[in-house]
């Protein structure tokens, strides 16, 4: 059973985002590196979830005005702020295509979003290999076909890091090419899945994430056909456990499908009955 | 109470300047307030970037290189000041869709380092033959740990000060182009060092016509 | 019938934005609807992100600040061995508005970084930072995103460092005989803010007009922009005037007497973020 809220509102309840967590458990920051237990005998993880339930997703159309499209996403402690640009005129002549538009993702993350300070410079591997994920996952989604000749931009700025901030980037950038209205050919829904103990993990946090115990798999999908996007994974896993984590990270994709969707309605009704008031 | 060079607490190190010493260079000054020296060159108008340009104006590239060290945040900052005192006095109209370079190099610090970087851009842009509608002054000050207001200060002086001033002044109207205060002083000490500073501008102006009929006579084109 | 030069506000507004905006300011209200000298709305949450040892984030009309604030533990600087230092980075990339380039930080994130340094040596008690002398100290880094530029970043940058700086907890640190420095695990160690000191940021139209916190909009046509930074104790520590317009004396002091304003209003909400906490 997961508990999901939407948020639809002004610039107070923007900000009410950023306290409105239930953090149960802050960052990695321990000084002493104890032996967590990520799944107890009751069945309960380190945040009192259990091994299928996803964490509290709430989302945020339009925050910021003067881009084209935005989003705010927090998933459990997990912020991230999505900003699209486009359709506009590509900036580099060397990029420009002539039957279709180009997408240009930039991956920031906040000094202050990890346990430890860490200034990325631009040009980080890291930051540019999840860039190109990211870019890899909309090209294909994306109808770039209707604006050749221009460029889509896509900021991801990670506030918080706490887990899992490769599918929150993803579901942010889903729901700012919405609000931006960049025609897409269905929603784009990312999740993470790990195993313990032969018992599938639905949406790692942080501590889980960088445990050896667990393998670590995000999985993005297009939720109407079930057709999988993106599929990351980089530690050793059993084939037979291999499938169950994908399984159980598809289904919560689908949960995550149904909270962006019901956000974009509810923020799209809110402007329908603003301008019928008017 | 006398200054440890001797000096009022009113009075300016005597200025020095150098111009036309950069053959390459449309306009060049060197500029100091007794040891203090900055030289100052000035290219343009020149052709400007596409991004950079502007289609009633004149686009103003100000580049500041420290005494030691490579530039950071500490010079972008002398830089904008730069920025300010080149487009207070320049008629960008004059010259749409080009660029105006302007590079200052410190040469020596002695205290007022930011006051005669301005001086060197204003006198510069005098040398480049550019159409200026004013020519701006900047003098420095710094309160003491006493609260006396001391004119151009000495580097020593600038240390210890509870706060540190800079303004530039027009020639035309008097009237203050460009301020830079910070420490920790009162309002009515801001305006006091308003007043001193400009009076001190009127002394720089005053050097800038001499040093420039000096520079015309030896040209030969003021008798 | 309409002559053939007569264009709709929005046409007017692209054309001929400086002619537009004196239309507005003749009838004594800027485009938006404020009077000259009224700051926008602004709103402060203190301790939104919690990997951060503290942070803030400041909403000024649209500019949106983020202040994440994280210590370490390196040694002293050479010149000032007893105490620890604080570096501030203003990050303002294309996230934030469509006229910032990606790259590295750009002419006016650095000016802010700096200005922003050069106030923090007024009210950071940078003694008490120390642990050790010549051996280890804390340094403070201060990251500020900015998520949405619409003018006047510094004024949210200072209010957001500010806050973040009263809402930061570090642990208790004492270094060992082996000169390896241990940390509690408690975080309840204030950094101790000696005064609060606020930005107030003013704009000249033709060197008459003075206006308080320009948006984005404003800015490009203004001829002068003046900052004044005041304390509780109407001492001011810092005023700075860019742009090549002129400004007199009576227009300084004009500012400096709505920067106290601006001033109370904004203490009023920093002590209401901070008992919220």
């Amino acid at each position: 059973m997961t508990t999901v809220t939407t948020a639809v509102g002004g610039v107070a309840s923007f900000l009410l985002f950023f306290r409105a967590v239930c953090s149960l458990f802050i960052g990695a920051t321990s000084f002493a590196m104890s032996r967590v237990e990520l799944l107890n005998p009751e069945g309960l993880r380190v945040d009192g979830r259990r091994a299928n339930e996803l964490r509290k997703l709430s989302c945020k159309l339009s925050p910021l005005q003067h881009a084209d499209g935005s989003a705010y996403i927090e998933q459990g402690n997990t912020k991230v702020l999505a900003v699209v640009y486009g359709p506009r005129e590509t900036r580099h002549r060397a990029q420009v295509m002539h039957d279709r538009a180009y997408i240009n993702v930039e991956y920031l993350v906040a000094p202050f979003s990890a346990g430890e300070r860490k200034k990325r410079s631009k040009n980080d591997k890291r930051l540019l290999e999840l860039a190109l994920a990211v870019k890899q996952t909309f090209d294909s989604v994306v109808m770039t076909t209707l604006h050749p000749r221009s460029q889509i931009d896509i900021y991801l700025q990670v506030l918080q890091d706490d887990g899992g901030a490769l599918q929150a980037s993803i579901n942010a950038a889903t729901l700012a090419l919405v609000d931006a209205g960049v025609p897409m050919v269905d929603y784009v829904c990312a999740c993470t899945g790990g195993c313990v103990d032969s018992q599938a993990l639905l949406d790692l946090n942080h501590i889980e994430e960088s445990s050896a115990e667990t393998p670590d798999l995000t999985v993005a999908i297009l939720p109407r056909s079930g057709k999988v996007t993106l599929l990351q994974m980089t530690s050793r896993v059993h084939s037979d456990q291999f499938e169950q984590m994908l399984n159980l990270a598809m289904e919560g994709c689908r949960q995550v499908h149904a909270v962006l969707d019901s956000s974009v309605r509810d923020s799209m009704q809110q402007l329908a009955d603003q301008m019928t008031h008017r | 109470m006398p200054r440890k060079d001797g000096r009022t607490t009113t009075q300016m190190r005597a200025m020095s300047a150098t111009q036309g010493a950069l053959e390459r260079a449309d306009g060049s000054v060197r500029f100091g307030f007794g040891d203090t020296q900055t030289m100052c060159a000035v290219n343009g108008p020149v052709e400007a970037r596409l991004r950079e340009e502007q289609l009633d104006r004149a686009t103003v590239e100000a580049v500041y290189r420290p005494i030691i060290g490579l530039p950071g945040v500490r010079a972008k900052e002398i830089e904008a000041a730069v920025q300010t005192v080149a487009e207070a006095s320049l008629l960008a109209g004059l010259h749409p869709r080009t660029l105006v370079q302007v590079t200052a190099q410190c040469m020596s610090d002695a205290g007022s380092s930011v006051a005669a970087t301005l001086n060197a851009t204003a006198m510069a842009l005098m040398d480049a033959g550019l159409p200026l509608r004013a020519v701006p002054a900047a003098v420095a000050c710094a309160i003491s740990p006493e609260g006396e207001v001391l004119v151009d200060p000495t580097a020593e002086e600038e240390q210890c000060a509870r706060s540190q001033h800079v303004f530039a002044f027009d020639n035309t109207s008097q009237e203050m182009v460009f301020c830079a205060s910070t420490g920790k002083f009162t309002a009515e000490e801001l305006a006091a060092c308003h007043d001193l500073c400009r009076a001190g501008a009127a002394k720089v102006h005053a050097f800038y016509r001499v040093a420039l009929e000096r520079k015309l006579a030896e040209e030969g084109i003021v008798a | 019938m309409t002559s053939p030069y007569a264009f709709s506000a929005e046409t007017f507004k692209r054309v001929q934005p400086s002619e537009y905006y004196r239309k507005f300011l003749e009838q004594d209200v800027r485009p938006d609807g404020r009077a000259f000298s009224q700051f926008r709305k602004t709103i402060l949450n203190a301790g939104c992100i919690s990997t951060a040892n503290g942070s803030a984030v400041v909403r000024i009309g649209d500019t949106t600040v983020v202040c994440g604030i994280k210590a370490e533990v390196a040694e002293p600087t050479l010149d000032q061995p007893a105490a620890g230092y604080f570096v501030p980075n203003v990050e303002l990339g294309p996230l934030c508005s469509a006229k910032f380039r990606p790259g590295p930080p750009g002419d006016l994130a650095q000016v802010v970084s700096e200005r922003l340094r050069k106030l923090s040596e007024e009210y950071i008690a940078f003694e008490e930072l120390c642990i050790e002398p010549e051996q280890a100290a804390w340094v403070v880094y201060a990251d500020l995103v900015c998520l949405n530029h619409d003018g006047n970043v510094l004024d949210a940058c200072q209010l957001a460092l500010l806050a973040a700086l009263k809402n930061a907890r570090l642990p208790e640190a004492q270094i060992g005989e082996d000169g390896i420095v241990r940390a509690g695990e408690a975080f309840t160690r204030a950094i101790t803010i000696k005064r609060p000191i606020l930005a107030a940021t003013f704009g000249l139209y033709e060197g008459r007009s003075l206006l308080a916190d320009p948006n984005a909009s404003e800015e490009p046509l203004l001829d002068s922009l003046v900052t004044v930074c005041v304390d509780d104790a109407e001492h001011l520590h810092a005023v700075w005037k860019s742009n090549g317009g002129r400004c007199s004396l009576e227009q300084l002091q004009r500012c400096v007497e709505l920067a106290r304003i601006r001033f109370t209003e904004l203490s009023a909400l920093l002590e209401s973020s901070a008992a919220d906490q």
